[in-house]
């Protein structure tokens, strides 16, 4: 248990930051540079981790990261990685969808406590606006989500996974998962639904307050989440993996097509986003409910 | 006279009723009124333990005007006639059905009630004028007009127990009136359906209000709205795990809104403010505090590992189990947007910067101002720990009205055939992680120097001035409205509703007067007319 756990958090962590490398990478030659090298992030990480924070902001401060960093590694312990068997399983079998779902809100709400107490009026704005577009993203999330749980007539991940054995659910449901894609594109913290956390709109985001090994945190966390997000939507959408090469190219080919997404478009505001959001995925997702 | 019965129902509400005042008796209190309490408390034991309905309209009555007097020790009057308007309206409602029951059916004792035999028109007349009674109890929209008001106004304990105790009075008789004894299958047929949509409509609706709410109170007594909405939604689905799911949300919004709403109280007694533009950067000061705010808005918000949590499941997996997709996904749009009131909350509060100077000279949070709240913090903590420990008493309930009992494995597991979830683990692997992360970061060594002063923050690459406001308490949420479907929904308000509902009624009373105000020959010539036409109707 204890093995399969560390394994899977080793998995997630040397994942997010391989695909955070390439997206880093790949995002340079649509702009026609060369980027840094892929294992840059790796780098940035171990770097920051040997790092002291400059400033100081009370215990709360310090606190946010960690409550993030939790659920991140909650989040991606919930997840099966495999689509069988008993390893790589973490504490799956004691949840379901839907408690990886309410974990991945425990995150934002600890980012939202860390940055509160520090005290600038801008980075409450951000989170204000991260919160906000966070509920345009899960609507049509959730509604996908709902249709795949009463078409498989379960909240098991593994469950449903194994239901999807004949077809995948992308060929059964491609409404749903056309709206749920959309909303996954904002999850990932691609345009045009992103929010930045650092210098281009909201001044003084979290990426910006929290600097020494507190950044390495949460940008360790957030490439763990990345990944669990790929994962969740492997297992919602494309079956599951059968072992870990296939893991890998499912998850790259909807990273890749993430990012691909990402780079073409703008960013919205939040508001456009978020009203963007209400409608045309929200109702995708509904009719694709309809036919469920 | 009045006629009494023990129940597992009336069990399970008193004793949170009695647990809520007991805890409330030793919080500061500048307008208490003992008496007042005792005989809510009394009224209360006389709604839950009534075995026929003239028992419950007495208790009903009372504890309505009990309510009345306690609240308008601080209201004003625009608020206790709103109060009194529609708890009137309730009660009337709730008595035109209990004749109208009994004229068809002939008993007030619930267990001799046989309602197969009223007709199906009938049948409808009467339970919708039991809902608009439950609805003014438990503030569904439209009929929520009275209830922000009231809890703002009241004193700061009463606001708690209006919250906690006094909107579960509407839940109790929802489950006793529609689960026991008016069982009739049309009836979910028809207007059910309405009722449950009407909930999801009441808690998203009431979700926005309480974002763009500007007073801790105000927000709160929303937020109350917005959750109860969630139960009457749930206990219109129908069926075992629906009452449970219910029951659940019950018990824990209960102690959500007892935690909450005192810590809010106390506050507001420190400080005697409680707009979110005059609070703000007390985190430092009052650190306790602070700690017990954020286990109740982990809670309210239905974030793992509290108990929040384990009842929000529950009300999911029914509505998956009916496969009610739609509705689902409005409950769970709500409940995501319940996070942004949350954080509003903490923040106007606790996070931000100080507004006013003063802060240093506040005196202490009393002691007995946490009394109630490490209650609910503990309901909450072993709730999500052990979310299965209440199942067997549910179960008790439902076999008692007759229901079947639902799936119980062990106390950490919680859920249904659907899907299940082990709080233990859940508590245990959160609580483990967390811990390691924790230690790790103590361990490294850290130089980081404190802030200097309020001051010192990145702004726009200057110092900010001491009369720059630098709390966002004030706006915070109001960006919202540029979103089309929010903008909707905050535009339009029950009041325009209510107002032109009055206009009527003030029109109607004018033509009443004029009958009244005419003079003394047309009177005469009236009761002429009168008698002439008794005349030639005797005579026929």
């Amino acid at each position: 248990m204890f093995l399969d756990i560390l394994i899977m958090l080793i998995l997630a962590y040397s994942f997010g930051f391989l695909y955070y490398g390439l997206y880093r990478n790949i995002s340079a030659r649509v702009h026609g540079r060369f980027g840094p090298s892929i294992a840059q992030s790796f780098y940035d990480s171990i770097k920051l981790f040997t790092k002291d924070t400059s400033t100081s902001f009370g215990w709360m401060f310090y606190a946010g990261p960690i409550i993030m960093a939790s659920g991140a590694l909650m989040t991606v312990l919930f997840i099966p990685y495999l689509n069988h068997g008993d390893s790589l399983i973490g504490f799956s079998e004691y949840g379901n969808l839907i408690v990886v779902l309410y974990f991945m809100v425990l995150g934002p709400l600890g980012n939202a406590l860390g940055v509160g107490s520090h005290g600038n009026p801008f980075g409450a704005m951000g989170i204000i606006r991260g919160l906000t577009r966070l509920i345009g993203l899960e609507m049509p999330f959730y509604i996908a989500v709902i249709g795949l749980m009463i078409a498989s007539g379960t909240a098991d991940i593994a469950e449903i996974m194994a239901s999807q054995k004949e077809t995948y659910n992308i060929v059964a449901h491609p409404l749903l998962f056309i709206a749920a894609f959309i909303s996954f594109l904002g999850f990932m913290g691609k345009s045009p639904f992103d929010v930045v956390g650092a210098p281009a709109e909201v001044y003084s985001g979290p990426a910006v307050e929290f600097g020494g090994k507190f950044l390495a945190l949460t940008l360790s966390q957030s490439a763990i989440f990345s990944f669990a997000k790929l994962l969740l939507m492997v297992n919602l959408f494309l079956g599951g993996a059968d072992n870990l090469v296939d893991l890998v190219v499912k998850t790259f080919i909807l990273f890749l097509a993430a990012v691909f997404v990402g780079n073409v478009y703008g960013r919205l505001t939040t508001s456009q986003s978020v009203d963007f959001l209400f409608k045309i995925p929200t109702v995708i997702a509904i009719v694709g409910l309809m036919f469920v | 006279m009045f006629n009494f019965e023990i129940t597992p129902l009336g069990n399970m509400f008193f004793g949170m009723s009695l647990l809520v005042f007991v805890s409330l008796f030793f919080v500061k209190n500048r307008d208490r009124d003992l008496m007042l309490h005792s005989l809510l408390l009394g009224s209360l034991a006389m709604i839950f333990y009534a075995s026929d309905f003239i028992t419950l309209f007495v208790g009903w009555e009372i504890m309505g005007w009990s309510s009345y007097f306690i609240i308008a020790r601080t209201a004003d009057v625009k608020t206790l006639q709103k109060y009194i308007v529609f708890n009137l309206g309730a009660a009337f409602a709730l008595l035109g059905a209990i004749i109208l029951i009994y004229g068809a059916t002939g008993s007030f004792i619930y267990s001799e009630i046989d309602f197969s035999v009223v007709p199906k028109g009938l049948g409808i007349v009467i339970s919708v004028l039991l809902l608009v009674a439950i609805f003014v109890k438990s503030g569904v929209m439209p009929f929520h007009y009275w209830v922000v008001d009231s809890y703002d106004k009241s004193n700061h304990i009463f606001s708690a127990i209006l919250s906690a105790i006094i909107s579960k009075v509407g839940i109790f008789a929802f489950i006793l009136i529609f689960f026991r004894i008016i069982t009739t299958e049309y009836l979910q047929e028809s207007i059910f359906d309405i009722v449950a949509w009407l909930g999801v409509i009441t808690s998203i609706a009431a979700t926005f209000k309480a974002i763009n709410e500007d007073e801790a109170k105000r927000l709160l007594a929303y937020s109350s709205i917005a959750q109860l909405g969630y139960i009457i939604t749930i206990l219109a689905v129908f069926g075992s795990v629906s009452i449970e799911g219910a029951l659940y949300h019950t018990v824990v919004h209960t102690f959500v809104k007892l935690l909450l709403f005192i810590n809010v109280a106390a506050i507001i007694y420190v400080s005697r403010e409680s707009r979110f533009d005059r609070l703000g950067g007390l985190l430092y000061k009052y650190p306790i505090n602070f700690i017990l705010l954020v286990v109740g808005i982990i809670a309210l918000a239905g974030v793992p590992p509290l108990a929040g949590f384990s009842s929000k499941f529950l009300i999911y997996t029914v509505l998956l189990e009916e496969k009610r997709g739609l509705l689902l996904a409005a409950v769970m749009f709500s409940s995501a947007s319940a996070f942004l009131y949350s954080y509003k909350l903490v923040y106007g509060i606790y996070l931000g910067q100080r507004t006013s100077d003063s802060v240093d000279s506040y005196p202490k949070i009393p002691v007995s101002f946490y009394i109630p709240q490490i209650i609910g913090v503990l309901v909450l903590v072993v709730l999500g720990t052990t979310p299965g420990v209440i199942v067997p008493a549910f179960n008790s309930i439902l076999t008692s009205i007759g229901m079947e009992s639902v799936a119980y494995e062990s106390i950490f597991v919680l859920g249904s055939n659907f899907a299940s979830f082990n709080g233990g683990v859940i508590m245990g692997a959160l609580g483990i992680i967390f811990v390691v992360i924790l230690l790790f970061f103590v361990k490294l060594k850290n130089r980081a120097v404190r802030a200097r002063d309020r001051f010192d923050i990145s702004y726009c690459g200057e110092i900010p001035k001491a009369d720059v406001n630098l709390h966002y308490g004030y706006g915070m949420g109001k960006e919202l409205s540029r979103i089309g479907l929010v903008k909707l929904i905050l535009k339009n308000s029950s009041h325009t509703l209510w107002k032109r509902i009055s206009q009527i009624f003030a029109d109607a009373s004018n033509i009443m007067q004029r009958v009244y105000n005419i003079s003394a020959q047309s009177v005469g010539l009236l009761i002429f007319t009168f008698f002439t036409i008794l005349l030639f109707v005797g005579v026929k």
